[in-house]
């Protein structure tokens, strides 16, 4: 409505004016509230058309919370938008103060630190068991010599020996359910039910977590039964079990680390509205698939051999080669050796052997039997090769008791004994003295019943005694022609006569024998034989006569002449004749003891 | 297909193990049940024209010895309680059960099952008390082991509560 006053004052309006104004009244009455709709979309077409992509504040604020979710759910377009300015904003939120980025984090980064120290822990000790488990065995000992001869470390040689497994499931497991979400498993593996082993898998962690006391967080993460291993590696929704035939390697638990994270990655929103159905899960299957990883061992027997193997092979051929050589030859020569020491009068052996790398050898030794080492020289044996263990003891072989006597009675070299029938012979010469201190000694040897003086044996008194007999009948004195007178020079003979008689006397003398000498006087043969004869017999009377004028008793002598009858037959005529004119000696002996048998 | 973690508690010796022996695939023997504390077998239902996977977490039986691993409860979305109606007092550690569950998982859904209805005239829990719970809201099923009654019917029921 409206009053009158203002339409007064308002010009003269003609009935289509007024039909006019009434229509925008009515039409303001009426569409007032369309008309400003109108007027605001206007506005919104007039600031669309000037900046068409162009939005408020306020209407961004109010679709951006329901944009940045469905825009998340379809794809990862804005989180990669988003990250180098997230970036961006934490540098500059460092950088400007770090406490409040630390005091965030700090919830999480504690635990993050510990997991990580621990699970790098765990592959340590896993790796030292393995080391530890192949360090005693027949297999150890030769990676150790591959090691040595590789310049390896023996850890890394046991370690790239025993990576030999096979991940025969993959298990996808919802973590508040225990529900499989997925699994994979190798073309050769038997598999059970997977949504039941799954479920009890998760009973079973859950059977630990609950009985044994456990920090906040620690979860049961390996489980090994015989060949088998279950690995468990968690995320925030779910979890990986791999079961894995063999010894997995910590490369493996990368793998799975790697799976998981991808997978929570790639299926956040799964996640939050997983409601029992696995069918979206179905996106990840091959990053389980990654995880059935096979690791077969090295065939040795394809393996090509290093330059290092042959030169090993050659050399260990070779040293067994001289070493069978040494042994083969040592052998012989100990062979050899012993048939010595059994041949050798004197030595028995009694035990053969080898002791601390030696050959040994046991028995007895007559002291008298050469000495075993000096032996070894002619067999190539070492002294030091040998070990010998020797008992004394004696031998009673001939030639054993010979030298054993010799030196019990310090046989002189002049004398020499033999042993023939229990008894020691002797031969030679030898003082008388010996020969009694002999004959007692001899007495006490085992093995010997007496000592005997062969034919051929002299003391060396009676030796004496003969040579001074021979000498004495070796002399001559030479008369001149048809004389018995001697010469003056002839007395220097006499004297020589004298002297050697006087050793006769005391050779005889020792060995108790008496002698006495007969002075033959000779002629030569011309003239009468009675005046020959009568020559003959004063030549020797008058040699008997000075020999007893030098001090000897007459009856120590007999002078006889016999003429020519014992002519010379030696040199000339001349030489005959004048040795004819002669005077010789003959010596008589007789044994003292019958002699005085004879006078009493 | 979808899947869903399904509990089987009661009072120990109360048949839930029978009960579900003949209707189930089981890969596991019952010593799981003495060990660990849980067998899980699985049962297949139809719901309408969807398939659904029970994983049946067969719980042990609670008794004075042993208490049920609340653990094995998480993220299960139903359970069914087991009682034998010939022993009253397993209606009481059912129901004590219910409350328990109610506290630590929440609110699920349940159904109780009283076992042993082919001994009927041997029951000892009143008619009236189980229908004093059905007023309150409780779904009931009787049923047997011995002859099979009511078996697929509380997994059905219950399927179709979960799903």
């Amino acid at each position: 409505m409206s009053d009158s006053s203002t339409q007064d004052d308002s010009p003269k309006k003609t009935p289509s004016d007024v039909t006019g104004d009434s229509l925008d009244e009515l039409r303001r009455l009426i569409l007032n509230r369309e008309q400003r709709e109108l007027e605001s979309l206007r506005e919104d077409v007039e600031h669309l058309t000037k900046r068409p992509h162009a939005l408020t504040p306020d209407e961004v604020s109010d679709v951006l919370p329901d944009a940045i979710v469905r825009r998340t759910g379809q794809d990862r377009q804005l989180a990669r938008a988003l990250s180098s300015t997230v970036e961006e904003a934490i540098q500059t939120s460092v950088k400007k103060d770090p406490q409040p980025l630390v005091d965030a984090i700090f919830p999480v980064i504690g635990p993050a630190i510990r997991k990580a120290i621990s699970n790098a822990l765990s592959s340590t000790i896993q790796s030292l068991n393995t080391t530890l488990e192949h360090s005693l065995s027949l297999q150890g000992l030769k990676w150790r010599m591959e090691a040595m001869r590789t310049g390896r470390p023996f850890a890394e040689i046991v370690l790239s020996h025993t990576m030999l497994y096979q991940v025969d499931q993959v298990f996808l497991i919802h973590k508040e359910t225990g529900l499989l979400l997925q699994d994979v498993e190798s073309g050769n593996t038997t598999v059970q039910d997977a949504d039941m082993v799954s479920g009890m898998l998760t009973a079973i962690q859950d059977f630990v977590h609950d009985s044994f006391t456990v920090k906040k967080g620690e979860q049961l993460d390996t489980m090994q039964v015989g060949d088998l291993t279950v690995w468990i590696e968690r995320g925030p929704h779910a979890i990986i079990a791999a079961v894995v035939r063999g010894a997995p390697n910590q490369e493996l638990r990368v793998v799975l680390q790697d799976a998981v994270e991808t997978v929570h990655l790639e299926m956040e929103v799964a996640f939050q509205d997983f409601s029992g159905d696995s069918g979206p899960f179905a996106a990840i299957r091959p990053h389980l698939v990654s995880c059935l990883q096979i690791q077969l061992a090295e065939d040795e027997e394809t393996k090509a051999k290093s330059p290092a193997f042959w030169i090993i092979l050659c050399a260990c051929v070779i040293s067994l080669s001289i070493w069978g050589f040494v042994s083969t030859r040592d052998a012989w020569r100990w062979s050899a050796y012993l048939d010595l020491l059994e041949d050798e009068p004197g030595i028995v052996v009694t035990k053969t052997g080898t002791r601390d790398g030696l050959f040994y050898v046991k028995g007895l030794r007559d002291p008298l039997a050469p000495d075993p080492a000096t032996l070894l020289s002619g067999t190539g044996l070492l002294l030091t090769d040998v070990s010998g263990e020797w008992e004394p003891y004696l031998a009673f072989r001939p030639e054993f008791i010979v030298q054993r006597a010799a030196r019990l009675v310090s046989l002189p070299e002049t004398a020499k004994l033999t042993y023939e029938d229990g008894t020691l012979h002797l031969s030679g010469t030898a003082p008388m003295i010996w020969l009694k201190d002999a004959r007692e000694r001899v007495r006490y040897m085992q093995g010997v019943a007496g000592l005997v003086e062969a034919d051929d044996f002299l003391t060396e008194e009676m030796g004496r005694m003969l040579d001074m007999q021979a000498l004495v009948e070796n002399l001559t004195i030479i008369f001149p022609v048809g004389s018995s007178r001697l010469n003056p020079g002839d007395y220097r003979q006499i004297e020589t006569v004298t002297n050697t008689v006087r050793a006769l006397n005391s050779a005889a003398a020792a060995v108790a024998i008496s002698t006495q000498i007969e002075i033959i006087g000779h002629s030569d043969s011309t003239g009468s034989a009675a005046m020959n004869t009568l020559i003959s017999t004063r030549r020797a009377m008058r040699v008997r006569d000075a020999l007893v004028d030098a001090g000897f008793p007459a009856s120590e002598f007999i002078a006889r002449g016999v003429s020519a009858t014992v002519p010379v037959d030696d040199g000339s005529q001349d030489r005959i004749q004048e040795a004819s004119r002669r005077v010789s000696f003959h010596v008589l002996v007789s044994d003292r003891a019958s002699d005085e048998e004879t006078r009493q | 297909m979808i899947q869903k973690k399904i509990c089987m508690l009661g009072a120990f010796a109360v048949g839930k193990t029978s009960l579900v022996g003949r209707f189930v695939r089981s890969i596991f023997s019952d010593k799981y049940q003495t060990t660990v504390g849980v067998k899980i077998d699985k049962k297949i239902v139809s719901v309408g024209d969807e398939q659904v996977n029970m994983m049946l977490w067969d719980l042990h039986g609670e008794d004075e010895f042993q208490k049920v691993r609340m653990s094995y409860l998480r993220g299960a979305s139903g359970y069914l309680l087991v009682a034998d109606g010939t022993r009253k007092d397993t209606l009481d550690i059912a129901l004590s059960l219910h409350e328990t569950i109610q506290e630590s998982v929440g609110t699920i859904p349940c159904i109780l099952v009283v076992n042993k209805s082919d001994l009927s005239d041997d029951w000892e829990i009143e008619k009236s008390e189980l229908d004093d719970l059905a007023t309150n809201h409780w779904e009931i099923i009787y049923s047997s082991a011995k002859s099979g009654e009511g078996v697929e019917e509380a997994f059905q029921s219950l399927a179709r509560q979960v799903v």
